[in-house]
């Protein structure tokens, strides 16, 4: 236990361990003592020396004064020797009106406040921001949209078809100027101009970009028994680019990653996952919408219904046998029903007209060989 | 109170584990799960707390115990006693990449505060403690969040962490601004603080967040290279995903299937 006079710390400086030396100090009226290689710089006297508080959690009392070799510091953190220091100040303060002690206590308080508040904005803004984005991310989605013309939207396209054009094989062939004839039918009277594809990959699927690009692979012309069904699945992909869901998904997503990574920084994964299942829920939206108008779109081209409904049931009963055990999804099915009770509210005109004039089996016949990059199915 | 001296070796370079050599009736207490392998005649027990000898009564170990839960420690520490004659062997492992460094708390003024989870093992009578980080903008934003750990003692203690670990003295006044995440440990003495970047573009693109940590001498700090989060989350990003916003925007990353499931194919939200 150090004595009134007495007190132990750190001492740092010119001849002392870099990581600091213990050091048992006397403290007088005068000022410190305490051993150095230098002996005038071991005995400074209060007027020379300052102190404050400082190291982790200011756990520390920090002694400092310059001497001839170079500046020293004295680390004191045991509570005896703080007590200790304390009353030596307190008397030498009295005497001596030089010390030097680090007390702008008003400026203190004011940079103290102030910091809470910097600090307490910094960790609140961003969640408001967040739950702001969150809670209105439809009405922001649909304002950003709102701003997006037909030509931007068309040029925005054009960059991601080119994109997805070098992973893509496109064929031609009476495939492809079906397809094309079929998707003009449909899209009579339309603001963008489209551009209809045949992509020769086995998967089965047709995806629409924004500004009209509309691609389809063979795997799903193979699939489909008749020119009804592409048109089905072609009138559900035409409303997607008419009802800007693509872009409406990209602006999303791209608003939301924007927004959860400025406040939470890199949480990569966490990032990634919410604005995926956000992305999922509204996804799901947008598919019945593009169902449902594209069933509208049929019957107003003068095209048969029943081939999308018929083709989502091909759908479904191709899940059930690809799928195995995870063919407890119901999308398809879904789909596939609340379609079938559209068409029975329709009138019996809409749906019985006249065949589309395709050959379909030839069609199917001269498509290419299924050939896909990497074999994955 | 006299603590165990003890001698000795660090084996490996990038995944490396310790090999601490006992005289008889001398100890070492490792964090639990981190034995690699002993040799005979080594005892081994369980004690609740930390084994300073500092916690007496059933208060004072079960507030050693919380203290210990709250750095993620576990509840336990192990003591590895040589009850046999001549010198004997105990080994302690690393739980990830990374370095172990030997610190002697007496060359050290005799604390050390350390990032939690640094703690591997040490003589018995090093005692561990919690040091609350009391300023809300380091324990928010300094990357060690709020709780650390505090070594106290005059032994040797064996700390770890990932990448490679720079030490670094301190003089008065010198100050380093690290990454946040980067602060492995320091001497008490050392003022940790956050700064803000400085420049809103920085702060916003500049990819080290908002903060650097600014140590302020005069004391010892040891930085890592590679914080373990971080290590965790290249690797959790490199992880094959079925599907990603990621990809949404790595257009024809991979099939038509992928591409449909971003570009509103017939099928979206089915997978």
């Amino acid at each position: 236990m150090a004595e009134p006079n007495k007190i132990i710390g750190l001492a740092w400086g010119p001849g002392f361990q870099s990581t600091g030396s213990p050091v048992e100090v006397s403290i007088s009226g005068h000022g410190l003592r305490l051993a150095t290689q230098d002996e005038h710089d071991g005995m400074p006297a209060w007027s020379k020396i300052s102190v404050r508080k400082g190291g982790f959690n200011d756990s520390q009392v920090m002694v400092e004064w310059h001497g001839r070799a170079g500046s020293y510091t004295l680390t004191v953190s045991d509570i005896p020797s703080i007590a200790a220091l304390k009353a030596q100040l307190k008397t030498a303060t009295q005497n001596n009106e030089n010390l030097k002690s680090t007390g702008a206590r008003r400026g203190d308080r004011a940079t103290f406040i102030w910091s809470h508040v910097f600090i307490w904005g910094i960790f609140v803004l961003p969640i408001l921001v967040l739950a702001t984005v969150l809670w209105e991310h439809e009405r922001l989605t649909a304002w950003a949209i709102s701003h997006v013309t037909v030509k931007q939207e068309r040029k925005l396209g054009e960059k991601i078809f080119a994109l997805t054009k070098q992973q893509l094989t496109l064929i031609e062939g009476p495939g492809a100027n079906m397809v094309r004839e079929l998707g003009a039918r449909l899209t009579q009277g339309s603001a963008y101009q489209y551009e209809f594809y045949v992509a020769n990959d086995a998967s089965v699927n047709a995806f629409a970009m924004p500004g009209g690009f509309v691609v389809m692979n063979t795997g799903l012309l193979a699939l489909a028994d008749n020119a009804e069904q592409v048109a089905g699945v072609l009138a559900h992909e035409i409303q997607h680019v008419e009802k800007r869901h693509t872009l409406n998904g990209m602006v999303q997503s791209a608003g939301l990653m924007a927004t959860i990574s400025l406040v939470f920084g890199d949480l990569n994964g966490a990032a990634a996952l919410g604005s995926d299942l956000i992305r999922l829920k509204f996804s799901r939206q947008h598919e019945a919408d593009a169902d449902a108008e594209g069933l509208k779109a049929l019957v107003v081209s003068g095209i048969s219904p029943t081939g999308m409904r018929d083709f989502f049931q091909k759908m479904s009963e191709k899940e059930t046998l690809d799928l195995g055990w995870f063919s407890s999804h119901p999308a398809s099915n879904d789909r596939f029903a609340s379609l079938d009770a559209a068409i029975k509210a329709l009138l019996p005109t809409a749906v019985v007209v006249k065949p589309l004039p395709y050959d379909y089996a030839a069609i199917k016949a001269v498509l290419p060989v299924h050939f896909k990059p990497g074999g994955k199915i | 109170m006299a603590m165990d001296v003890i001698d000795y070796k660090i084996y490996g370079s990038e995944m490396q584990f310790v090999e601490i050599e006992l005289d008889p009736e001398e100890s070492a207490v490792g964090e639990a799960s981190s034995m690699m392998y002993m040799e005979d005649g080594i005892d081994m027990d369980t004690i609740f707390g930390d084994g300073s000898a500092q916690q007496s009564g059933i208060f004072g170990k079960l507030l050693g115990a919380g203290k210990r839960v709250l750095t993620g420690e576990s509840l336990f520490t192990t003591v590895y006693t040589n009850k046999g004659s001549g010198k004997k062997k105990v080994a302690f492992g690393a739980p990830h990449p990374g370095k172990l460094l030997p610190m002697n708390l007496s060359e050290l003024g005799g604390s050390l505060i350390c990032q939690k989870d640094a703690f591997l093992c040490a003589a018995k009578g090093v005692s561990l403690s919690i040091a609350f980080q009391k300023k809300i903008g380091t324990g928010f934003f300094g990357g060690e969040g709020f709780i650390m750990q505090k070594l106290e003692g005059d032994g040797l203690a064996f700390i770890h962490a990932g990448g490679t670990m720079m030490k670094r003295v301190l003089a008065p006044g010198e100050t380093l601004r690290v990454d946040t995440g980067c602060l492995v440990a320091m001497q008490p003495t050392v003022d940790y603080d956050i700064q803000y970047v400085g420049k809103i573009k920085t702060a916003l693109f500049g990819g080290e967040g908002l903060f650097f940590a600014v140590l302020r001498g005069p004391g010892m700090v040891i930085i890592q290279s590679l914080p373990f989060n971080r290590l965790a989350s290249r690797i959790f990003a490199a992880a094959p995903k079925s599907s990603g916003v990621a990809s949404a925007f790595g257009l024809g990353s991979g099939g038509g299937r992928e591409e449909g499931g971003i570009l509103g194919g017939i099928f979206n939200g089915d997978d």
